[in-house]
């Protein structure tokens, strides 16, 4: 009973719902607003799995096309952000699979791949920041840290990402990756301190 | 008190303040009296404001647009199918649809082959005919329509059938004068080594026999016919009568002068190692007479005989065999 009531509280404030059904009836234009909605949380879930910003919006395109595909299967059991976010990261997983296949047959890293990474983007997030040492000193502690991120196993990367980084709380990461609330917190226990032991080899004393 | 290590798996939780009371306080105390957890709760803390610190990145300008031209690809992709598979607004699936299209697909090229076997080979042609022509092998099929064609039409093919019979000659016709040639070549190959043109297994075994044998046993003058004739049947006409003697050659003179002196005509006379056929069209009043008169020369046995009391002529086919 208290699921039911705790299913009808969520889809009563899940916003998306109203769209979502009209794409369930057939109109494609209802996941434009959709896609407006969610599209940069998506892909900055994608960009800190991958750690490559075009490899980020192709996965992030990917996942909305997805979720469009099978968008008659969402059966608002849960809000409708929590299923398209874990479409977004489960196809970064996939693509991360790819792209260390590839890197291992080819021999070069994922950081090495062409794509721009934080240190290239940093202008889009730091503008508000007038002082070039610190606009620099920032940047490229932010780059160890999408570093020390990208050393992590998937499982870890994809907790850690959703609480630290996107502020989901712990029942919505659980919700989002199917998994218990407690491997949820054990997850991203060992994953803080995998970083902070990674950070510390990096940076030195943090 | 906790141990160190219990507290350092707890200090994740503690910094988000989702420990139970009872944890959170233990954790509390442990921090008080020992500093090598109090740093590493410092650097953790330090670890997560670096990550809360990261900067978000936007989409690209272009990114919404080429999303939806994405998206509108996909229905136009799905709106082609639906119509496709679900035109009356019905849910059924493809494999039913496949299944029924196939099973429909089958019933009508049964039906359509089916008249057209009825249009080549009618169900109600006599026996002999169609039992030869089933049964035999291709080789002896070729036989048969040449004996088909040779042989003198029965009467007793109704007015009815008559349709039907010449759509059944028309088709014997065909096969016949495909093999007339080999017929002229085997003529004319006769007392010849000449067995280049034609494979001895080509050539029915019988017709080299019977050129020979009809050379001092033919008995009607129309050699091929006669002897072809009944020969690709043998095995499949039921005789009307069988007629048991003791001397073959001599029993089918004396029967075909009985079947002359009867007003037969079209006599014709095979004969073969050990039995001889005679057939020949004959009154049906005459039937009882020639019976009576075979019975002077061997044993009678009667197996098929026309009525006698019905008027016309009938064909009628007597079996010679030794005793």
């Amino acid at each position: 009973m208290s699921n039911i009531i705790n299913t009808r509280a969520k889809t009563a404030k899940d916003e998306d719902l109203k769209y979502v059904t009209l794409c369930q009836k057939g109109d494609t234009e209802s996941f434009d607003v959709l896609v407006e909605r969610h599209q940069k949380k998506m892909l900055n879930i994608a960009y800190r799995m991958i750690g490559d910003y075009d490899e980020a919006c192709d996965v992030t395109q990917e996942a909305f096309v997805a979720a469009f595909k099978s968008i008659r299967q969402f059966k608002a059991e849960a809000k409708f952000s929590t299923w398209l976010y874990r479409i977004v990261v489960n196809y970064s997983k996939n693509r991360l699979k790819q792209l260390s296949g590839r890197s291992r047959r080819e021999g070069f890293s994922i950081d090495a791949t062409g794509g721009r990474n934080a240190d290239q983007l940093s202008d889009q997030g730091m503008s508000q920041e007038s002082n070039p040492g610190v606009q620099m000193e920032k940047r490229e502690r932010e780059a160890y840290v999408q570093k020390c991120i990208n050393t992590l196993d998937a499982e870890h990367r994809d907790v850690l990402i959703l609480r630290d980084i996107q502020g989901f709380s712990y029942e919505e990461i659980s919700a989002i990756l199917k998994v218990p609330d407690g491997t949820v917190k054990s997850r991203l226990s060992r994953a803080r301190n995998a970083l902070k032991d990674c950070l510390q080899k990096v940076i030195g004393d943090l | 008190m906790k141990k160190c290590k219990d507290i350092e798996n707890n200090l994740s939780l503690y910094l988000d303040d989702v420990l139970s009371k009872e944890d959170k306080a233990a954790v509390d105390e442990h921090l008080r009296s020992c500093r090598q957890c109090e740093e590493a709760l410092a650097r953790l803390r330090k670890t997560k404001e670096l990550t809360n610190s990261l900067h978000e990145v936007e989409p690209p300008p272009w990114f919404r647009k080429k999303i939806m031209a994405r998206v509108r690809e996909e229905a136009g992709k799905k709106n082609f199918l639906y119509k496709l598979f679900y035109p009356l607004q019905i849910k059924i699936p493809v494999q039913i649809f496949a299944t029924v299209c196939i099973a429909v697909l089958a019933v009508y090229l049964y039906r359509a082959g089916e008249n057209r076997f009825q249009e080549v080979v009618p169900s109600s042609v006599p026996a002999p005919v169609l039992q030869t022509q089933q049964d035999q092998s291709p080789e002896t099929k070729e036989n048969t329509a040449l004996a088909e064609r040779t042989q003198p039409e029965p009467n007793t093919i109704s007015q009815k059938d008559k349709p039907r019979e010449s759509v059944r000659k028309k088709e014997v016709h065909r096969v016949t004068d495909a093999h007339e040639t080999d017929v002229n070549e085997l003529k004319a190959s006769d007392g010849r080594d000449d067995s280049n043109k034609i494979a001895p297994a080509q050539v029915p075994e019988q017709f080299s026999v019977e050129s020979a044998q009809t050379k001092d046993r033919h008995v009607s003058g129309t050699a091929l016919k006669a002897s072809v004739a009944p020969r690709a049947q043998d095995s499949h006409i039921k005789p009307g009568i069988v007629l048991k003697v003791t001397d073959l050659e001599v029993a089918v003179r004396e029967a075909e002068q009985i079947f002359r002196q009867c007003e037969a005509k079209n006599i014709t006379a095979t004969i073969m190692r050990d039995k001889a056929f005679l057939t020949g069209e004959l009154n049906r009043h005459n039937i009882k007479d020639l019976l009576r008169q075979l019975s002077t020369i061997g044993r009678v046995e009667e197996k098929h005989i026309p009525a006698a009391d019905a008027e016309g002529n009938t064909a009628l086919v007597v079996e010679i065999t030794n005793r």
